[in-house]
């Protein structure tokens, strides 16, 4: 793509709608938007993004026990004497810990495979941070492990694979619950979801 | 005053998708009427969609789609068939997985095929319902390869055109079929082919299914049908399928039903 502007574009801002097009969702068009925007906007303000991007390269790691991304290692949750050290949550990626440490309703552990099992693009099992998780279910301390992969066919497959893996550890194995959402109409549901929904169905207390 | 989308209807098995932007996916669908198509689907990972839970792949359903500029657009789903066992068993899902791979890899864009859909439409059944999945999926490969204009000759030595005798002969999948042990000196990849082997083959192309269900298959004909099968779909393709080294890790690791109800036993 660099050759595209080479004639009657600067070299760096070539260079830089290059960089810009090479990040997931962003298009030769929006490349060149956010270029443009760089280039327009204050000195102090573009010298302090560009900051930001090098110390999250540089200081940022991956947590050696849970694998999510952490400025200290081991990170937070894991260093805290408040969260429950028997239970670990398996999530897909660093952001699904975001999302549940926002709803504020877990207290345990985490463990972030950084992926899915996906069979049909090639990423099997050993693609992904499940020998950091087995070593960390040896010791016999952790109790309950909570497969919180996606509700997709990925996610599904992931959540199989694990509970085979890990069932015969003598950890007690469970999947989040799947069913209706918040705000959603019932008519709208799938059968799949439906069905879930019926097993999982709870009495009210009066 | 923009001029209204124009739909259409669609019933389709969905093959693949993959993420794009912020919250929708791109859809490959094999359809009865317009073949493998590709489609997008806006809003699809938000967990309040409408949409999301009916366009999973495996899933058969009926759409309605906008046609776009550059892209056709889900617009209204509902299910038709969801296939709720490949959901909850991962050996029948990794073969229902098998199965969409092949479809997506033996066909092209908007090349109909009503008895493709059709081969898949019953395969995802069966592997949804049948007590020997794994022959449905054979089943499948074996039609599926034949409805793609690649059918392996079974029935005659691919050299010298005589029938085969009674005893083991050589599938050599680049000269794309049998050859017979008078033929097969200086052929490239020559496979050993048990009578076995080649009967059951035979019966796979030509056999209708449940013929070929009544059929017990020990496991080494098994694995050796599988093989060969194997080895011509990657000489087709030129490639091999993702999905198959999915399968192949679950027996490695003993993680498939059999394995495991087998150490629960022990």
């Amino acid at each position: 793509m660099v050759n595209e502007y080479s004639g009657t574009t600067a070299a760096p801002l070539a260079r830089l709608i290059e960089e810009f097009y090479r990040l997931p969702g962003i298009g030769p068009k929006s490349a060149q938007r956010l270029a443009y925007y760089l280039l327009r906007m204050p000195a102090e303000d573009a010298r302090s993004l560009a900051q930001a991007i090098i110390e999250v390269k540089e200081r940022v790691t991956l947590c050696s026990i849970c694998q999510n991304v952490t400025e200290i290692d081991p990170c937070r949750v894991c260093n805290s004497d408040t969260r429950e050290r028997s239970v670990i949550c398996v999530v897909e990626e660093p952001l699904d810990i975001m999302a549940i440490e926002r709803a504020g309703s877990y207290k345990g552990l985490y463990h972030v495979l950084h992926g899915a099992i996906s069979p049909m693009d090639g990423i099997g099992p050993e693609d992904l941070k499940i020998s950091e998780l087995l070593a960390r279910l040896r010791d016999g301390s952790v109790t309950e492990v909570i497969l919180a992969t996606n509700p997709n066919l990925e996610g599904e497959a992931t959540s199989m694979y694990l509970s085979r893996l890990l069932g015969p550890l003598g950890a007690r194995i469970t999947r989040l619950a799947r069913g209706l959402p918040i705000g959603g109409d019932l008519e709208y549901a799938d059968d799949v979801t439906l069905a879930r929904a019926f097993e999982g169905r709870h009495e009210l207390e009066a | 005053m923009a001029p209204p989308a124009r739909l259409y209807k669609t019933e389709a098995i969905i093959l693949r998708q993959r993420r794009v932007g912020e919250a929708d996916r791109f859809l490959t669908l094999f359809t009865p009427g317009m073949g493998k198509v590709d489609v997008k689907a806006k809003g699809i990972r938000k967990t309040t969609s409408r949409m999301s839970g009916h366009l999973q792949p495996l899933a058969y359903c009926a759409l309605q789609i906008a046609q776009g500029h550059t892209t056709d657009v889900v617009t209204g789903v509902e299910t038709l068939e969801s296939f709720k066992e490949l959901s909850r068993d991962l050996d029948r899902l990794s073969l229902g997985i098998y199965a969409a791979e092949l479809t997506d890899r033996m066909t092209v864009e908007h090349a109909p095929s009503y008895p493709t859909f059709r081969s898949l439409l019953d395969t995802l059944r069966r592997l949804n319902a049948d007590p020997e999945p794994w022959q449905a999926l054979r089943y499948f490969e074996a039609q599926l390869l034949g409805h793609a204009g690649f059918r392996p000759e079974f029935g005659v030595c691919v050299v010298c055109t005589k029938p085969l005798e009674p005893v083991e002969n050589y599938f050599v999948p680049i000269a794309g079929g049998t050859v017979c042990r008078s033929c097969v000196a200086g052929m490239s990849g020559p496979r050993p082919l048990s009578v076995n082997a080649l009967k059951f083959l035979r019966l796979l192309q030509r056999g209708p299914y449940n013929d070929v269900a009544r059929v017990r298959v020990d496991p080494d004909l098994g694995d050796e049908v599988e093989r060969h099968l194997r080895s011509y779909v990657i000489c087709v393709l030129e490639r091999d399928i993702n999905s198959a080294a999915f399968i192949e890790r679950l027996r490695k690791d003993g993680l498939t039903r059999a394995n495991l109800t087998a150490q629960a036993i022990h």
